[in-house]
């Protein structure tokens, strides 16, 4: 019952084709297909059902829309009534809003982003296949991101956005940053076992600070890192260390400027488990672990 | 053919633009303080500044970052913007996330 996990990003692109062939040959996913309006639909070797990363040709950067899977159609009703009992306003999409999707729920969540719920989707299988799998495909490109992990949003007022997620769509919160006063700064909201499905910050509304993609360990990330650098990707910070989710991390920018993560690590959240709370003094040490200060462009720069 | 130089209008601080070099790479090689590094793709819009005087060459950037009424008062992204001549910049101020605590 509920939601499942983030089930897809779409983003906006300035150049397709310099953005698809980043997201195939930097990242590692592959191309599932194209529709009628020129939007790429891609996933990564791991992810079975049809796509998780839409690349959408635009003038702008910036995200489109978040999609949430959900368990079943029965989910879909659930949450009609929730949110239109909040006075949220919900529309229903019909079957093929994007390619192998089947009806969703389309509305806005208070930070300004739009968000997508939806129970089926095509599924395409993992790249090894579900009967006596090898641990991972031959012929992976660049990175080999396994698949999406988590995205972080902006949002004038956090607290507002992260009392949505957790009162309406059910996320649970692992961690928090707080400024010396209480006031909530950013929060790290899951559904399923990772730290974070979800995060959000203060910032622009409507914006994304990045979204990020799972790898196993340090050394993928080291490796993920000689990737970027080979390809003369535009490297943010890192490769470090988050005290916040302990996860290990490096960031860079897509061909449009869109902020990019490959994710490793962390710890397995439950339900009940205590909120971890960070405070504003600390947030040096929260954000980058071995540098302990934070640059000003991690917390300015958003698309 | 003599290198093209960028003066910033505030203090008079120029340096030489190596060939092919985006203004962006230029100024932060004169004084890394005088622009935010952010995604260098023309996306997020924090190394904006007007070109006072000079020629430059664009390439891509978002609407959302750099709007038409904008670009028509000079405004140029950084990052996106290569010196066609000698080029003297305004810097506005370092953008800020005004709803988050500066970390020092």
């Amino acid at each position: 019952m509920g939601i499942m996990r983030l089930g897809g990003v779409r983003i906006r692109c300035l150049d397709l084709q310099a953005s698809v062939d980043y997201y195939t040959k930097v990242i590692g996913f592959e191309v599932t297909g194209q529709d009628k309006d020129g939007n790429v639909y891609l996933k990564g070797w791991d992810e079975f059902d049809h796509h998780s990363l839409t690349l959408v040709p635009s003038n702008r950067a910036g995200l489109e829309h978040i999609s949430l899977k959900v368990e079943s159609p029965d989910d879909l009703v659930f949450f009609r009534n929730k949110l239109e009992g909040a006075g949220v306003k919900v529309t229903t999409l019909p079957a093929g809003s994007e390619m192998g999707m089947g009806e969703a729920l389309w509305f806005e969540d208070p930070g300004g982003h739009m968000v997508k719920l939806y129970a089926e989707m095509e599924r395409i299988g993992t790249k090894v296949g579900a009967l006596n799998p090898n641990p991972w495909p031959a012929g992976l490109q660049g990175i080999g991101a396994p698949r999406l992990d988590h995205i972080l949003l902006a949002a004038e007022d956090a607290q507002k956005s992260t009392d949505f997620y957790m009162h309406l769509l059910g996320f649970w919160m692992s961690e928090r940053l707080i400024t010396k006063n209480g006031d909530l700064i950013a929060a790290w909201l899951f559904r399923t076992n990772t730290v974070h499905d979800i995060a959000i910050i203060a910032g622009p509304q409507g914006k994304m600070h990045h979204f990020s993609f799972l790898l196993d360990d340090w050394n993928e990330i080291r490796k993920a890192a000689d990737v970027i650098a080979m390809n003369d990707v535009k490297i943010d910070v890192g490769p470090t260390r988050h005290g916040i989710s302990r996860g290990l991390t490096i960031y860079f920018f897509d061909p449009s400027g869109n902020r990019n993560e490959t994710f490793a690590g962390g710890y397995l959240p439950y339900p009940d488990s205590p909120v971890i709370t960070w405070t504003e003094d600390e947030i040096g040490r929260g954000i980058f672990f071995f540098q302990r200060e934070l640059n000003d462009a991690f917390t300015t720069v958003f698309t | 053919m003599g290198a093209w130089k960028v003066q910033v209008q505030a203090d008079g601080r120029e340096i030489e633009v190596r060939p092919g070099e985006t203004l962006f790479d230029a100024l932060r090689r004169l004084d890394p303080r005088l622009l935010l590094r952010g995604c260098r793709n023309g996306g997020c819009g924090v190394c904006k500044l007007r070109v006072a005087a000079g020629e430059v060459q664009t390439g891509l950037s978002s609407v959302a970052a750099l709007p038409p009424e904008e670009r028509a008062e000079g405004m140029v992204l950084a990052c996106k913007a290569t010196p066609r001549s000698d080029v003297v910049v305004e810097i506005p101020p370092r953008p800020t996330n005004p709803y988050t605590p500066r970390s020092h």
